[in-house]
């Protein structure tokens, strides 16, 4: 209770931020809007000259695609601080967290609210609604919930992902590359994953597990595999890896030695 | 002679200041190479049932990306952010009261970062290229002249590129997410330059479009070494591109002067 309500002040603040700086937001907003809009120009000029990639038309690719933009979305939204984090242990910054009274973690995600985020979760929406009226999806509450409880779920593998490698920065001085390589595979999880070799497959499933919050979903939806095979590999991959994030995080926390200053 | 002087020991000072990270810039080519492998499997999957595909072969598509991504050092002009952290850190005036141009400074500085970050990875593609040439047998044909001509393209494409980023530099005065701006910049170039995909395979109505730019000369040096591009086209490419960088710069002096009458800087 007492976290919601400091996020409700925190949020009060962004909004007046953003009313503010209202052409940098949709500066913002536009720029994600415009890199997403590359990617689709990509798929559209392949599926110009193939009719198929790994037997998947382009709708069902674009499904895909739009699945993977929502939860990418919400994590941009709500925990893009986690970037900084390297910048502020190497700055020592991470005291002014250490020694207020709520918990650390929750005190640095909050700081920040990105509405850049915004320029995904409406494309990816709006994508969704597109491919799912092209490929004839019924629209169930049961389907509905499903997809929603997977994008709820997947957010965390972002989320997760980034936590555990933006707390590496305990220990080595630039961890912007790791967290970088890791983010930039769901880049290539957009299309189908039987188009790499079994390795990098199994890499994007259990791993870096983005396949999970694009190509199963979009399988279960085309009505090509069940909801729970896919949940249950979602919240089991999910889980483990948010454990670990929270984990090294911990354990980072005990190693940070502040700067000298 | 005497004015090129004055700005040398900035461009030493950038290209040094460069070399200290070298090992964060090996670590970030790391994250280059790992998604040109990526590419890879894309394109081999796309490839799977034709052999030409817009007058490229699987072969000529790989050697396009390495050299692409070799050649795009000379776009990555970071000016935008050098440019806004001085104006927002109120820096900027320190360079404006001196006897020394900020631009030129600015242009010295920029070169020296893009040829130290060339030098460190020239290895790392060498390397690749003969990975890729070993596992796919590829056949390279190249001549002196090609290889002359596409040199000659690398300077004026810096320059269109710094004048373009310079351009988005001066907007910062007027905004504060530089950061936005800077996705924008390389998203645009990307598209209509043919990083993402060669252009040959854009539909005829945005091929229009970016026909009428400039940006698309960026990817002229590997055509011209893929042969892609006749050197007759290169040479008349070459022209064409000097009069836009010439335009740029008329443009911006009159942007950057309306707009730096417009900064405000707190104390210092």
């Amino acid at each position: 209770m007492r976290f919601l309500k400091i996020y409700g002040i925190f949020l009060k603040q962004y909004i007046k931020r953003l009313m503010e700086y209202r052409v940098d937001f949709l500066i913002g907003m536009f720029a994600f809007i415009f890199t997403q809009a590359a990617g689709l120009l990509f798929l559209y000029i392949i599926f110009q000259n193939i009719n198929a990639l790994a037997g998947f038309s382009i709708d069902e690719i674009l499904l895909m695609y739009a699945i993977s933009l929502l939860p990418r979305g919400i994590d941009h939204l709500l925990f893009d601080n986690l970037w900084l984090l390297p910048r502020t242990v190497r700055q020592g910054s991470m005291d002014r967290y250490l020694l207020r009274p709520i918990n650390t973690l929750y005190q640095f995600i909050i700081e920040r609210f990105q509405p850049d985020a915004f320029g995904e979760i409406f494309l990816g929406t709006a994508l969704l609604i597109v491919t799912l009226g092209r490929l004839d999806f019924a629209i169930t509450l049961y389907n509905i919930t499903g997809l929603l409880s997977i994008v709820f779920v997947g957010t965390f593998i972002y989320t997760g992902l980034k936590l555990l490698t933006s707390s590496t920065s305990f220990w080595l001085k630039n961890s912007y590359p790791l967290m970088q390589i890791t983010y930039n595979i769901s880049d290539y999880t957009k299309y189908p994953i039987l188009i790499y070799p079994k390795f990098i497959r199994l890499l994007m499933t259990f791993i870096i597990p983005f396949a999970l919050i694009s190509y199963y979903p979009a399988l279960y939806l085309l009505g090509q595999m069940e909801y729970l095979t896919v949940m249950g590999y979602l919240v089991t991959v999910t889980g483990v890896l948010v454990f670990l994030g929270l984990f090294v995080w911990k354990k980072g926390l005990k190693h940070y030695e502040s700067t000298g200053s | 002679m005497n004015k090129a002087k004055k700005y040398l020991p900035f461009f030493r000072a950038s290209m040094m200041n460069m070399f200290i990270y070298r090992g964060t810039i090996w670590l970030w080519m790391l994250v280059d190479v790992f998604q040109f492998a990526m590419m890879v499997f894309l394109w081999k999957s796309v490839y799977q049932f034709n052999d030409v595909i817009s007058g490229f072969t699987f072969k000529e598509m790989l050697v396009y990306f390495l050299l692409t991504n070799v050649f795009f050092v000379f776009t990555e002009v970071d000016a935008v952010f050098a440019m806004s952290e001085e104006i927002k850190e109120g820096r900027i005036s320190l360079y404006l009261v001196k006897p020394i141009s900020y631009k030129v400074r600015l242009f010295a500085e920029t070169l020296g970062r893009a040829i130290s970050v060339l030098l460190i990875m020239l290895p790392i593609a060498f390397g690749m290229g003969l990975v890729l040439t070993l596992i796919f047998d590829i056949v390279w044909t190249i001549t002196i002249v090609q290889v002359l001509v596409a040199v000659l393209y690398l300077p004026l494409i810096f320059f269109l590129m710094f004048e373009f980023s310079f351009f988005f530099g001066t907007l910062v005065i007027h905004t504060s997410n530089e950061f936005g701006l800077v996705i924008f910049m390389s998203v645009f170039t990307r598209v209509v330059s043919g990083q993402l995909i060669p252009l040959s395979f854009y539909p005829q109505f945005l091929f229009n479009i970016v026909e009428y730019i400039p940006f698309r000369f960026i990817s002229y040096p590997p055509l011209i070494l893929l042969d892609k591009v006749s050197i007759h086209d290169a040479f008349i490419g070459l022209i064409i591109l000097a009069a836009w960088v010439v335009g740029f710069k008329i443009i911006n002096y009159f942007v950057y002067k309306a707009s730096i009458k417009k900064m405000v800087v707190f104390g210092g």
